[in-house]
């Protein structure tokens, strides 16, 4: 049966057209994206996990629109299939971060709290640096290659203390976060801020969070980023244990990971020059990031010792 | 190609989103807006009520409809299933507009609520477990408010006998105060009362109760039936006190008799029976007199919209009903089968 054939008779649309086959389709009630899922526990996951974030947050995300028998859901030949609204207006930044703020403090405080009940999601792979300084061959030009072999002891010392910093705190949970990346993904309704959340395995980790804040620190600058994360701690309380645990998140060098990665990945050969560029600009923002953050956590330790 | 004709209010523009509706037209009525469009015409309504109050009142309409209880104005879901929206310290939830009410007789009309309410609390009583604290600490918190309003009123009717030249109003109030008073020690015996049957009974009934049910939160369909709205303050409690509360607000309507009373009881009763104990604390309700001490309230904070001739004559009102109510007490809600054979 046609997908769309099927999504008339569960959503009780009539009008309906692919903008683009198998993803967008336009209707009588605006542009609608088809999602279709292999893992059911996953969707289900999203599913709550949506309902939860813009029910606490009165932010909207691109939750799944129900059916006429109110179902999340639908299955056909192809998976799970569930419905979403498609918006294309984009979400600006400057002076939102109040919006932004909520939106992504509800989401950690919501990982938080899922940390206990969701043991299938995995924490990120530790990075072994080991094996990626390893990965570095004399086949790339001799000055890439000496930046590399010299960033690597500068790596191994942010490795050491992020360990340091964790190691000197009691055990805490770290939360379940979903994928963050692509700032792009906010739109707006009525200038209300819509999230796009994907369709992304979430993981027990920060990582998410600070590929967010690295995104959110190279658009928006210092302050703004100071600002966002002021309002994120109204919702969630980063100053404290999970600001260093977050902090020891972003240390760890995975920019050096990727850089190697990716040029020795046999496509990239070619591209040694942007690959380099771009690690220097992610090795700056990462330690730019690093530096307002532990300003930011010593904030009011300064002001407590100054009175 | 849809046209959102809705006004350039990002509030309104979130909410309506959330229901994919596009209006063509918006009326305000008080706290609900009438929004005519493709998919039809509805009612959004806008509450205060907190998250935590938003999510009760979702949980009680879902309940209700797994119950089969039809005889409500159904809530609309959002296209992602949620009964309530909150936004801005409000809370909004949409329900389908009925214009056409049906022309009922005026008595007609509280015997169709006090049926629907029979049903609701007929559907959702249940025997709850005994807790003696429970009833001790109900009881006592009762008296305690009781004997504050007491105080109050004695106060007001003391310092209108110090007065050189007591208002029209106050010497209404004067006259009757030692009846109202003694009501009042009335009703604190048919507390006692109730309290020591709980006791000994080691029993008591709850019910979903609507909490503010009169014409206003009820819909007189051209089908005869009536479908209740506005269930903001339901809450658990003793059937006995959502049917003083209803009782209460009805009185207000027309000049109350005794008659009435006992046909709405008889149609609650149809679909649920009081207890012997539910029945005491119903009467320590209504025999308090509470709509008088409440008129007061108001002649102290009076702005002069409302005459002192006005204030005498509802004051003379709710005496009257007083008296009904206390001869409905002792001939119709507390009269044993034994007394009628007498």
């Amino acid at each position: 049966m046609d997908i769309l054939r099927q999504i008339r008779v569960e959503y009780g649309l009539s009008e309906l057209k692919w903008i683009k086959q198998d993803e967008t389709f336009h209707s009588e009630y605006g542009t609608k994206r088809v999602r279709f899922w292999k893992d059911k526990q996953l969707l289900l996951w999203h599913v709550k996990w949506r309902d939860e974030i813009s029910q606490q947050s009165g932010v909207l995300l691109d939750r799944m629109i129900r059916t006429e028998d109110g179902n999340p859901f639908f299955y056909c030949e192809k998976g799970w299939v569930s419905l979403h609204d498609e918006i294309e207006e984009p979400f600006p930044f400057n002076r939102t971060e109040k919006d932004w703020g909520r939106l992504i403090g509800t989401i950690l405080a919501v990982g938080l709290k899922q940390s206990d009940d969701c043991h299938r999601f995995k924490k990120t792979e530790s990075l072994s640096l080991k094996a990626v300084h390893g990965g570095i061959k004399d086949e790339i030009d001799p000055m890439a290659k000496l930046v590399l072999e010299r960033s690597y002891f500068e790596a191994k010392s942010r490795v050491r203390k992020a360990h340091h910093l964790r190691d000197r705190m009691h055990p805490i949970k770290l939360p379940i976060l979903t994928s963050l990346s692509k700032l792009a993904n906010a739109k707006q309704v009525f200038f209300h801020l819509f999230w796009v959340c994907g369709a992304d395995e979430p993981v027990r980790s920060y990582q998410p969070f600070r590929v967010f804040l690295e995104e959110w620190y190279e658009l928006n600058g210092e302050d703004s980023t100071v600002k966002l994360l002021n309002e994120i701690n109204c919702y969630f309380a980063l100053k404290g244990d999970h600001g260093k645990l977050f902090l020891s998140e972003c240390l760890l060098p995975y920019e050096y990971e990727d850089v190697i990665n990716e040029l020795f990945s046999s496509n990239k050969k070619n591209d040694m020059d942007i690959v380099m560029d771009k690690f220097f600009k992610r090795w700056e923002i990462s330690r730019s990031l690093v530096l307002l953050l532990s300003n930011w956590l010593e904030e009011d330790h300064k002001k407590a010792v100054a009175k | 190609m849809i046209y959102n004709k809705a006004p350039q209010n990002s509030s309104l523009g979130y909410i309506l989103f959330q229901y994919d509706l596009y209006p063509e037209k918006i009326e305000q009525f008080g706290k609900v807006k009438k929004v005519v469009s493709r998919k039809g015409t509805f009612a959004l309504k806008e509450s205060t009520m907190t998250n935590e109050q938003a999510n009760w009142f979702s949980h009680v309409m879902r309940r209700l409809e797994k119950l089969n209880y039809n005889k409500i104005i159904p809530i609309i879901p959002t296209k992602y299933g949620d009964l309530t929206i909150s936004h801005q310290n409000k809370t909004y939830y949409l329900q389908p507009w009925f214009s056409e009410e049906a022309e009922l007789r005026e008595d007609k009309k509280e015997l169709t609520l006090f049926k629907q309410l029979g049903k609701l609390h007929g559907l959702t009583v249940k025997p709850q477990e005994f807790s003696k604290e429970t009833i001790e600490n109900s009881y006592q918190d009762l008296i305690k408010r009781w004997e504050k309003r007491r105080l109050e009123m004695e106060y007001f009717a003391e310092e209108a006998e110090r007065k050189a030249y007591i208002s029209p109003f106050e010497l209404t109030y004067l006259t009757h105060f030692s009846r109202m008073d003694m009501m009042a020690n009335v009703a604190v015996n048919y507390l006692k009362e109730w309290r020591d049957q709980c006791l000994e009974k080691e029993s008591y009934r709850a019910c979903l109760c609507h909490g503010k049910l009169d014409r206003n939160h009820i819909f007189y369909h051209p089908n005869g039936y009536g479908y209740l709205l506005n269930f903001e303050k339901a809450v658990l409690d003793t059937p006995a006190r959502d049917l003083a509360i209803s009782f209460r607000r009805s009185f207000q309507y027309n000049l109350w008799s005794e008659d009435q009373g006992s046909d709405w009881l008889a149609t609650y009763e149809d679909s649920l029976l009081l207890e012997d104990e539910e029945k005491k604390l119903l009467a320590s309700y209504l025999i308090y007199p509470e709509i008088i001490f409440h008129c007061i309230d108001h002649y102290r904070k009076r702005d002069g919209s409302i005459t002192e001739l006005q204030f005498v004559q509802v004051l003379e009102k709710r005496i009257i009903t007083m008296s009904r109510v206390d001869h409905f007490i002792h001939n119709t809600l507390l009269r044993k089968p034994s007394d009628e054979s007498k």
